[in-house]
């Protein structure tokens, strides 16, 4: 589904990733791990086309298109999804607004016809009843006086109503307490499924005990130094990533 | 060509007029003191010497038509190229102690009941604006409430413009007199049809009695060759609320001044507004809130868009005299730019004389934030959409201070229909 090939990006002429190779087959979770600094968040930043990163070199390819030709909008329609760090509040939009006009985006790109107003509100129902989210929330301005754990329950909500292919998930367990991340793993998880793919971009690995990855890859200056089973992560807890750093110098 | 003398051509006041003297000396004000410039204070931003002239009738665009709000069933004047429009105009069902009539009805009948009001602009201080409306105006609307009447329904007062006018001027006036403890909700509509190019000089002047509830809106959608020029005076008396919200939208110039004056305790004034300047606009507000008396409040919110080579000014005085112990005064100027051309001009002045009041202030001029465009983008909202998403979105704390639901419905569906306009363009950023 997606496959990278020595992907190198500059960020103000600095180089951030330096030959990055990833193949994430339909169906599986695969995590990035690395330390600070490494380049995980512009990997998520830069499949999903945020402005102000220059691809210098290699390719990435989704179901065969060359995705860094498209536009962000364009990857969305694609089926590509990227879950914030930081999930951003936007003043005097409501949250169902905001995913009526996302998902009839998609479906535009799609050639499909907008969606029946009706339809949709039912789906939306559905869907925050199965995240546990407060229907409150919904006609709420976008993540606008959300506390730390509904912003990331709220990205996994747009998510489960977007239906992406490629999920990306950048950090999403920063800032949550134990509860808040359980909560949010389990809606993840209850979007696993054979067509759709993950990538977990995490620093810890304790969100990993929930959303329990297929491979684990390890990202260190801007390559990946090495790629395991999920008992990686493991280790990676009990060892540190120096020893890793030290094997590749 | 000059503005005095067409204007004294279109609509000379004869002598023998109604308050005559008051309208020969409001006139020989203007005559004394001429046109401003851009050397006065309150016209550093708005130079009016580009604008003598008629526009150009052939690349004058309408805005977004509000005429739906004319088809609510609820009373409401009509005038068209300052005539008034009888077929579409309605005045059945009033409610007792509520007496609407046309402006040369009342000239005709009881000159008297206006006079006090027109009075005030043959002051030193009026604006000449005001005074030159005061002075020549034929036609408009007089709204009096009897204490204790209630108009619940918004009355509409219509001022349309079209390509076939005759004459470069209107001169738009409407006089609301509410009495003690009554209440009125008010639209006064100016719009223009593709073509127009009026100069239009409009005057609205509201006097609040004891403990009386007033809202005012204006929706000003001129055409886009047209000239608006606008003074509006808000008297709030004791325990009365004003709330007056200026949404301000078409003419190539467009200026409001707002004089607010809160003359007894416990009155209370809000001034909302949100004015968007396109290619070819400059909307200039200028607002003066005077707190006269003790135990007043005043909340001010002013939301401004600018794109293309549009320009927007905000001015806003705010005055507590000496002894007006114990106000509340709240302002906020926020303003978006929606292109590298775009200019908004915003002026915050707090004069203050009294040392126990609660007063705040804030103003920003910003961009569209390229965080959100981006997280929308990401969402698979088309970047064209996704912008005017975040505008609509800006605008939305004012929009929803809009009581008048058809009114607040047009404004909705006009700022998220701005996708379909092209938009400006922007600077893109390096990447």
């Amino acid at each position: 589904m997606l496959q990278i090939e020595n992907l190198q990006v500059e960020v103000d002429g600095k180089p951030i990733l330096r030959g990055l190779n990833l193949d994430v087959p339909a169906g599986q979770v695969h995590a990035i791990m690395g330390p600070n600094g490494s380049g995980k968040s512009t990997l998520a930043h830069v499949l999903a086309g945020k402005p102000g990163y220059t691809v210098t070199g290699g390719s990435v390819r989704f179901n065969g298109r060359d995705l860094l030709a498209l536009s962000p909008e364009e990857r969305a329609g694609e089926g590509v999804f990227l879950a914030f760090q930081y999930p951003v509040e936007i003043p005097g939009v409501n949250n169902v607004y905001m995913l009526k006009a996302a998902l009839n985006g998609i479906r535009k790109h799609r050639g499909l016809p907008e969606i029946n107003a009706v339809e949709f509100l039912q789906q939306v129902k559905a869907k925050t009843a199965a995240l546990g989210l407060k229907e409150s929330l919904l006609n709420r301005p976008v993540n606008q006086g959300f506390s730390g754990g509904e912003k990331k329950r709220n990205e996994i909500f747009q998510m489960s109503v977007l239906e992406p292919q490629l999920a990306v998930l950048d950090e999403t367990d920063s800032g949550l307490d134990i509860d808040a991340l359980r909560i949010v793993a389990e809606g993840v998880n209850q979007l696993r499924d054979p067509a759709r793919s993950f990538l977990v971009v995490t620093h810890y690995q304790r969100l990993l005990d929930y959303i329990v990855p297929d491979v684990v890859h390890v990202l260190a200056q801007g390559r990946i130094i090495k790629s395991g089973p999920r008992e990686l992560a493991l280790e990676l807890e009990a060892r540190g990533y120096d020893w890793l750093l030290q094997a590749v110098a | 060509m000059d503005w005095l003398a067409a204007l004294s051509r279109e609509f000379a006041p004869d002598a023998t007029a109604p308050y005559a003297d008051i309208r020969q000396a409001a006139l020989r004000r203007v005559g004394a003191r001429g046109l401003p410039t851009p050397r006065e204070e309150a016209w550093k931003y708005t130079d009016l010497k580009p604008y003598d002239g008629a526009g150009d009738a052939a690349r004058s665009q309408a805005q977004p038509s509000p005429l739906a709000l004319l088809e609510t069933g609820g009373p409401q004047l009509v005038f068209v190229d300052g005539v008034l429009d009888a077929a579409r105009s309605s005045l059945s069902a009033l409610p007792a102690g509520v007496r609407v009539r046309t402006l040369s009805q009342v000239l005709r009948e009881e000159p008297d009941a206006i006079a006090q009001a027109m009075a005030r602009y043959t002051a030193e201080d009026a604006q000449i604006f005001a005074a030159l409306n005061a002075a020549c105006a034929r036609d408009g609307a007089v709204v009096e409430l009897a204490a204790g009447a209630t108009l619940a329904q918004p009355l509409v007062v219509a001022f349309l413009n079209t390509a076939a006018a005759t004459r470069l001027f209107t001169l738009p006036l409407v006089v609301v007199k509410a009495g003690a403890q009554s209440a009125l909700s008010l639209l006064e509509l100016h719009y223009g049809a593709a073509g127009a190019t009026n100069h239009s000089n409009a005057l609205c002047d509201i006097e609040a009695d004891t403990g009386s509830r007033v809202e005012h809106y204006r929706l000003q959608a001129e055409a886009s060759g047209a000239v608006h020029i606008g003074n509006l005076r808000l008297g709030i008396g004791r325990d009365a609320r004003v709330a007056s919200h200026s949404l301000a939208f078409g003419g190539r110039l467009a200026r409001l001044d707002i004089n607010a004056e809160l003359t007894a305790p416990g009155g209370e004034v809000v001034l909302n507004g949100l004015f968007q300047a396109g290619a070819g606009q400059h909307i200039d507000h200028q607002t003066r809130i005077d707190h006269a008396a003790p135990h007043t409040t005043s909340h001010e919110l002013y939301k401004g868009l600018a794109g293309g080579d549009g320009r927007g000014v905000f001015r806003g005085q705010v005055l507590v005299r000496k002894h007006a112990q114990k106000i509340a005064a709240r302002q906020a100027s926020h303003n978006l730019l929606l292109s590298p051309l775009a200019e908004i001009d915003t002026k915050p002045e707090l004069e203050i004389y009294a040392d126990d009041v609660t007063c705040a202030h804030g103003a920003t001029v910003g961009q569209l934030d390229d965080t959100a465009l981006f997280y929308l983008r990401s969402r698979g909202i088309a970047e064209a959409e996704a912008r005017a998403l975040l505008v609509f979105g800006f605008t939305q704390e004012v929009v929803e201070q809009v009581a008048f639901e058809p009114l607040r419905n047009w404004l909705a569906e006009t700022l998220a229909g701005s996708a379909d306009v092209p938009l400006p363009e922007r600077v893109e950023l390096a990447s």
